[in-house]
């Protein structure tokens, strides 16, 4: 059995971007101390009702940057205690430039947080104004050079495309300049405006569908060109450095979610946490558990997620894998779309491996919702 | 006549639409006592939920009421309330037959329009006796004595006893009545001659099978007698006879002229119950059927489809059911390659059609798949033969035919003066033919043409009414077929033609009409894996192309372990959205794009 992620949350942010639907809170500070205490509480119950093998740590956001790196570490400890997490595990945290200096980043470094992932977004000041992040493009680089001295070694960066009036010209501008920082991953996200966002009510100039993927191409070219292969839609890696536990996600491996609002998925049951702050603690405090979802999984949800998901790698999927899992061929349950799709071109199906062809990444939903 | 003769009055209410018809009707059924409060529920003639949602009736009704008058007497008075459009106006003229009087509404803020002149023609034509009405006077902006000079210099009748009124308050309703007790003559129509009725409506009953109603005019029928359907021929035994009442029927022993009511005499089949035409005795009845009897046709087609292949039979147990009660809707079996099974149904316009199909919709549960309606046409092959084709994938190849006829229609478009250079304009585009022009006053024109009948079953209601800002009325009745240079236009999706897009146009309008269309199309299919073409074709000639370039972008940029549920969900629903399509060949085509032919300007 492979080993597990274990993802924590961390929902505090100093101001919340104008395109941000995640479950986090702006202004809410006097929570802080209350919630890690609850963190830890919660660390302690889970992992006596999990107790699995552990190889991966992920501290996301909100902006887990945005608190004191104290209360990061201490976390981490508890989680070490508590848990049984392999010496090799890869640990990562999101971070905010801004949010952090040379001092805070030294002591997650010491603490054993391996892995930085920097939500840099754009190189244009006027886009990170127009997205409403709090800092500037110097910021960033001032953030990027601490971390090195800090002594991450892997480090990733976020950037966003499709952005409201960006051109193709924009985006190679802040491709080149992302690329001279020599991070090690770099994800590429296209702006999804989502309803509840101040982006939504916005008349906003988005560039239409068809210079999005002009912008998707000329990613997937450049980065590539220096040294980035695309190991999953969104992202890219140098050799080596592909984010294993968000690997997980794609891959099917059980992960398990500490936090507020955040997910799980263990042994074919996904269940999420409360959402809110006050929420969080009072039922940790009141319950002993945090979960308020709890789904299971029938076998074709498996399969299908298991598909959809795998599909989201370079890599694919693999026959092998699918029958060794659900003791099914692929073919028997899905044989038609499979077809239909390499046909047109858009699977590609080698050495018992199901993969996207480069023309499938980027239109992969109408693919995709053939398999659920 | 006998002194209950005298005092029956049969009546209908005329009125532009929105002018307060069904309003006064509920108002003139409470003055009567007719219904006890409990009962009483808006807008009690329009009893159909459809009707009550278009505010327009399509089934005419009748209903009894028993007024005691000023002059102490006691009346019946027979309320037959009509449809008001085009589609169906041989119902409305069949109703009017069964009247002596009209009550015309005019909204005394509005004044006279389009559809009270239209109305009120159509009533002179039977000679009925106009009662005017002015209605709506609670409202602020109601001129009362405009509206009556109005109607005096219009129309030509007198207004100035015309009662004012307002049939959402309640206001002088006793007046109405009053006035049609003494304005609307009694029934002529002798008892002692030989029954003869006409039918004005009919509907099912599960029970007792098809109810004829009518308006008696000579004689009286009871129970037992034999009757005759005189344009059928088909007789019947009498099991019930009686009254109309607003919450059904009320059974009596004996119907006599100049009475209107209802006959049961378990009829299977509604087609043996057509409107207009005599009933009468099968031994010793009259041989001289009422005037106005026509037999009616279907003049609009288009194909209807189950969006679920597997409901088909479901659909024709619905139309099946819906054509019990009405004898305009016909249906065949047809069998489409991009659609297929489904019906090829017959309406008598396109008001007609949509009421059906959102009924078969509604109150059937159905989701549908239409194609363009089209006419009947008359193909002349080249060997002798005569074909009529109602569904365009039917026609004979170009060489076989040696030429066509289309049906052409008699229109009258009543318009003020304004209009009427629009009007000629609008009937120029639509191949109209100029037949003649009168002045019915100084400001209103009444407008002759003939049309080509698949020039009016689109739009042109909806051209006319947006020319005119509403003011004009329009109504046709079908007159011949003529020779005229038609082409099938077909339209290839990716390569392959479907057949339920294809239709039957004017050699000189095909090209502006492929082109249309290709843009609609081109609108209405989303964009998919692969590049689609899109064109519009007149025999192996290409006259028209679109593209719908291949989608570029379609992915969720983002998914990791929270985003799971949610992004599943959307997939799930991406999933259904391919459901509702038809797929076409290799392409996936929304079920709108087969009635997008229909939205060209």
């Amino acid at each position: 059995m492979e080993n597990s992620g274990l993802y924590i949350h961390i929902p505090f942010c100093k101001s919340k971007c104008l395109y941000c639907d995640f479950n986090s809170y702006a202004k809410s500070e006097s929570w802080i101390e209350p919630y890690f205490s609850a963190l830890c509480e919660e660390i302690k119950i889970q992992a006596k009702k999990y107790p699995k093998r552990y190889d991966t740590i992920y501290f996301g956001g909100g902006t887990p940057s945005a608190v004191d790196p104290d209360y990061i570490c201490e976390t981490l400890s508890v989680l070490k205690e508590c848990f049984e997490i392999e010496s090799d595990a890869e640990i990562t945290i999101e971070c905010n430039p801004k949010t952090i200096g040379f001092e805070g980043l030294c002591a997650l470094s010491e603490a054993g947080i391996n892995r930085l992932s920097i939500g840099l977004q754009s190189t244009s000041d006027d886009c990170l104004k127009t997205l409403g992040r709090i800092h500037s493009f110097e910021d960033f680089g001032d953030c990027f050079q601490n971390a090195r001295r800090a002594g991450f070694q892997n480090i990733s960066l976020d950037l966003m495309y499709g952005l409201p009036s960006m051109t193709l010209a924009d985006w190679e501008d802040t491709l080149d300049e992302a690329v001279g920082f020599g991070a090690e991953h770099i994800s590429c996200y296209s702006l999804k405006v989502e309803e509840g966002t101040p982006f939504w009510d916005m008349d906003l100039n988005l560039p239409d569908d068809d210079a999005v993927a002009d912008m998707y191409d000329l990613a997937v070219e450049k980065l590539g060109n220096a040294g980035y292969s695309r190991y999953e839609i969104s992202n890219f890696a140098k050799n080596g450095c592909e984010s294993r536990h968000n690997k997980k996600y794609w891959q099917c491996v059980d992960f398990l979610g500490l936090g507020a609002g955040a997910f799980s998925c263990v042994e074919g049951a996904r269940f999420s946490n409360a959402l809110g702050i006050s929420e969080y603690i009072e039922k940790i405090k009141k319950d002993q558990s945090a979960e308020i979802n709890c789904e299971t999984l029938d076998n074709f949800d498996m399969m299908s997620e298991f598909v959809f998901l795998g599909l989201r790698l370079r890599e694919g999927i693999s026959e092998r894998k699918f029958f060794e899992r659900f003791v099914l061929d692929i073919d028997d349950v899905f044989g038609e779309p499979l077809k239909k799709y390499e046909k047109t071109g858009h699977l590609v199906r080698k050495n018992g491996n199901i993969r996207f062809s480069d023309k499938g990444f980027f239109v992969s939903n109408m693919i995709l919702s053939d398999f659920v | 006549m006998n002194e209950y003769q005298k005092n029956i009055r049969n009546f209908s209410i005329i009125a532009h639409i929105d002018h307060g018809k069904s309003t006064l009707a509920d108002r003139l059924l409470e003055m009567t006592d007719s219904l006890t409060n409990r009962e009483m529920q808006d807008q009690v003639l329009d009893n159909m939920e459809l009707e009550k949602e278009r505010g327009i009736t399509i089934k005419a009704r009748a209903v009894r009421l028993l007024y005691s008058a000023k002059d102490g007497e006691k009346y019946v008075l027979n309320l037959i309330d009509t449809p008001g459009h085009v589609d169906f106006n041989y119902e409305v003229s069949r109703s009017l037959a069964a009247c002596e009087g009209a009550v015309l509404i005019v909204d005394a803020a509005q004044g006279i329009e389009a559809q009270t002149l239209a109305n009120t023609y159509l009533a002179l034509e039977h000679d009925l006796e106009l009662v005017p009405v002015i209605n709506k006077i609670d409202l602020p902006s109601a001129q009362p004595e405009v509206v009556k000079q109005e109607i005096e210099d219009v129309i030509g009748i007198d207004a100035q006893n015309a009662p004012l009124v307002s049939a959402k308050n309640g206001i002088n309703i006793e007046a109405v009545l009053e006035r049609i007790v003494e304005d609307v003559p009694p029934p002529a129509g002798d008892e002692s001659a030989p029954f003869k009725a006409l039918i004005f409506d009919s509907y099912y009953d599960s029970y007792k099978g098809v109810i004829a109603y009518v308006r008696v005019v000579d004689g009286k029928l009871k129970v037992g007698d034999a009757i005759k359907m005189m344009a059928s021929g088909s007789t019947f035994d009498v099991v019930e006879v009686g009254y109309l009442n607003p919450l059904g029927v009320l059974p009596a022993k004996e119907i006599k002229a100049g009475e209107v009511g209802y006959i049961a005499a378990s009829i299977k089949n509604v087609r043996d119950v057509r409107v207009g035409d005599t009933i009468t005795l099968a031994k010793g009845g009259t041989n001289e059927a009422l005037p106005g009897y026509k037999e009616v046709k279907p003049m609009v087609y288009s194909g209807v489809y189950p969006a679920d292949g597997a409901r088909y039979n479901d659909l024709r147990d619905a139309l099946e059911k819906l054509q019990l009660n009405d004898a305009a809707l016909q249906f065949d079996a047809e069998t489409s390659v991009a659609l297929g099974f489904g019906f090829r149904c017959g309406f008598l316009g396109l008001l007609h059609m949509e009421i059906i199909q959102e009924r078969l919709e509604r109150e059937y549960n159905l989701d549908l798949v239409t194609t363009a309606p089209s006419v009947e046409y008359q193909v002349y092959k080249t060997d002798g033969t005569m074909l009529t084709i109602s569904n365009p994938t039917n026609l004979p190849g170009a060489q076989e035919i040696d030429y066509m006829k289309e049906p052409i229609v008699g229109a009258n478009i009543m318009t003020p003066k304004e209009f009427v250079g629009s009007i000629m304009e609008l009937c120029q585009e639509r191949r109209g033919t100029y037949i003649d022009m009168t002045y019915l006053d100084e400001n209103r024109v009444t407008l002759k043409y003939e049309l080509p009948l698949n020039e009016i079953i689109y739009d042109f209601f909806d051209a006319l009414k947006s020319r005119t800002r509403g003011y004009a009325s329009f109504d046709y009745e079908m007159k011949n077929y003529q020779k005229s240079e038609l082409v099938k236009l077909d339209i290839l999706l990716n390569g392959d033609m479907v057949d339920a897009l294809s239709f039957i146009v004017h050699k000189e309008k095909a090209y502006a009409r492929g082109r249309r269309i290709a843009e609609k199309l081109k609108e209405s299919i989303p964009r998919q894996l692969f590049e689609i073409p899109i064109q519009a074709a007149v025999g192996s000639k290409i006259i028209a192309r679109e593209t719908v370039h291949a989608m570029r972008k379609d992915v969720l940029a983002k998914c990791y372990g929270g985003d799971i549920t949610r992004k599943k969900k959307l997939l799930e629903k991406q999933k259904e959205g391919k459901k509702r399509m038809r797929q076409v060949g290799s392409v996936e085509v929304p079920q709108e794009a087969f009635m997008s032919v229909l939205k060209l300007d």
